[in-house]
């Protein structure tokens, strides 16, 4: 990285943490700390609800999947559409009218302090984990592809992020989480034309698009039903509508963007709005993951997308084997791709053949970072950051840095918000404090924000430490969102569902995804599923135990 | 919920259905389009 580029990245962290904390003054109140005060335009939630959901792994991690992987990961998000409607019609305007701070306020309402208080502690356990490593993840890619300091990464992402936080509130989330957006879309933006751009003379975008679609990359609709396969139209569907349906309708941190809006039809856009743009928006991404991969038909790739565990295995004389024949497989590839021509059959199946050699060539490296130095090695998340430092210009290598760190900051700023809310709103004021000024909830908001902020950045430390750590905690947020998402179900839908009924069925629930992940290999997506269906089913027959008249709060939810 | 004079109320039912048939469809002609889009490249 030159000057130029640590300029950008040090002018956008500048302007960021200003503008965030610009919107102290917007915050002085309990509502328009936590909640803005209720009058945030549909388009600003509707970009924060966006923001939120890319972290910076999904943006480094979604283009080095398709590069790998192709774009079936797409159909990850078949079902977000479905889910978005079926909030607007439910949650949304339950949530507005009920006038409550976080999505478990709503549950004591309906049910008792109780289930409230252990869905808010299942969602403080998870999200609190999960954001340690959201800023571990691409710290530890950032620091290995550019050689920086691994703790002062994480401090550099978690504390900024923490500090206009802790000040701005909510207000400051929402609008840093607006323009963080306009620079993540035109980083992307200017990196698929200096892509583009890079093709050797004569290679068209269409001509790389046929590379790419010959190897199956683009394939983006898989209709075979599958438990084990992780991305098909289903699991999408299906899978993905109760993700979805968790994610944004039980997850404080995307609940909060919508409780910001003016009013329940605003509400009802900005989700829309994600309704309507997400699956173009992953597409974009994806497409950048394939115009990396054509450029590397041309251009001879790392043999392994990690610069310390190449320089590691280099030492080795086996390795350096592997790397001759992998320099010679990729001639032959690059060879092939030059000669390919769609409509001629030998030149097709000469590349397929050069593409199969190669990607042995690469595996047999792969096994042996594998088995000489790291057993869990898997550089899809290195394949971006490395291609921005080797092949970007000066200005727009600071540019996608700051892109990625935008994608980082925008996600850690809205769970952190939402963290210190239901810690505030579901704990300290209803247990402890119930009657205090608008400056003292604010003030213990900002307490509480700060000190989920620096809990936060030691999670990520040990998280970069423990590398299946990160995949732990990620499985282990997965297992709580089919069964938050049931006890929303009994709440909404299921008139004769009770207290008793939704706490245990939430511990049934999150039980059974437990046992299918140890003992079955169905993939996570259907966890989700799973986790609601068992919940609902148990909490209404639990619920059955109990008089009608009992143990319920509001009999009947607040009608739409 | 306390209604601001800065916006208008809450638009019907009926509106809101249009919407979302309109998000079905939309999402029905992506999904035929990324497929086609495979396809052709395929």
């Amino acid at each position: 990285m030159r000057a130029l580029d640590w300029a950008i990245v040090f002018a956008y962290l500048t302007y960021v943490i200003w503008d965030g904390i610009r919107m102290t003054k917007h915050s002085g109140s309990k509502e328009g700390y936590f909640l803005a005060n209720r009058g945030l335009p549909w388009w600003a939630v509707g970009l924060s609800v966006m923001a939120t959901q890319m972290s910076a792994i999904t943006l480094v991690g979604t283009t080095g999947q398709a590069y790998s992987d192709g774009m079936r990961f797409i159909q990850f998000y078949y079902g977000l559409p479905f889910a978005m409607i079926i909030l607007c019609v439910t949650v949304v305007p339950f949530f507005h009218r009920a006038n409550v701070f976080t999505a478990y306020e709503y549950l004591e309402k309906r049910f008792d302090v109780k289930v409230r208080s252990l869905t808010s502690f299942f969602f403080l356990i998870s999200r609190g984990l999960g954001v340690g490593t959201i800023i571990s993840a691409p710290a530890i890619v950032l620091s290995i592809v550019f050689g920086w300091n691994l703790i002062a990464t994480i401090f550099a992402i978690g504390m900024s992020t923490t500090i206009y936080t802790v000040f701005g509130g909510v207000q400051a989330v929402t609008w840093t989480d607006v323009k963080q957006m306009v620079i993540i879309f035109f980083g992307l933006g200017v990196c698929f034309f200096v892509i583009l751009s890079s093709f050797p003379a004569g290679v068209s975008l269409t001509d790389g698009l046929y590379l790419a679609g010959s190897l199956g990359k683009l394939d983006m609709v898989d209709t075979s039903f599958n438990l084990q396969e992780k991305y098909t139209i289903w699991s999408g569907l299906i899978g993905g509508l109760f993700l979805m349906l968790g994610y944004f309708g039980c997850d404080q941190s995307q609940v909060q963007r919508f409780l910001t809006a003016k009013s329940v039809d605003e509400g009802r856009t900005s989700l829309l709005m994600s309704a309507f743009l997400k699956i173009p928006m992953q597409f974009g991404i994806l497409l950048i993951g394939i115009m990396v991969f054509i450029f590397y038909q041309f251009t001879a790739p790392p043999i392994v997308f990690n610069n310390a565990e190449i320089a590691k295995a280099s030492q080795n004389v086996e390795f350096q084997g592997i790397q001759n024949r992998y320099a010679a497989a990729h001639e032959e590839r690059r060879n092939a791709a030059v000669n390919f021509d769609s409509t001629d059959t030998a030149a097709r199946q000469a590349y397929l053949e050069a593409d199969k050699k190669f990607n042995e060539s690469r595996k047999e490296a792969v096994a042996h970072v594998r088995a000489t130095s790291n057993p869990s090695f898997n550089d899809v998340n290195y394949v971006f950051p490395t291609f921005i430092l080797a092949h970007m210009p000066m200005g727009v290598i600071g540019l996608l840095i700051a892109a990625i760190f935008a994608a980082a900051m925008s996600s850690i700023a809205a769970e952190l918000n939402a963290l210190a809310t239901a810690t505030t709103i579901d704990f300290y004021r209803r247990l402890y404090k119930p009657e205090a000024t608008d400056s003292h909830y604010v003030a213990v908001g900002r307490i509480t924000t700060f000190i989920w902020g620096v809990f936060a950045c030691i999670v990520a430390i040990f998280a970069t430490n423990l590398g299946s750590l990160i995949e732990v905690v990620n499985k282990f947020g997965s297992f709580f969102y089919g069964s938050l998402l049931g006890v929303f179900v009994l709440a909404f839908v299921v008139k004769r569902a009770r207290a008793r009924g939704a706490f245990f069925g939430l511990l049934f629930g999150i039980a059974s995804v437990w046992i299918a992940s140890w003992y079955t290999n169905i993939e996570f997506l259907w966890f989700n599923v799973i986790g609601c269906l068992v919940t609902v089913f148990f909490g209404y027959l639990i619920s059955l135990t109990v008089k009608e008249d009992q143990d319920g709060g509001d009999a009947e939810p607040e009608s739409v | 919920m306390k209604k601001n004079p800065d916006y208008p109320e809450e638009r019907p039912n009926a509106f809101w259905n249009r919407v979302y048939i309109a998000v079905v469809i939309a999402t029905f002609v992506v999904v035929t389009a990324l497929w086609g889009f495979s396809q052709y490249f395929k």
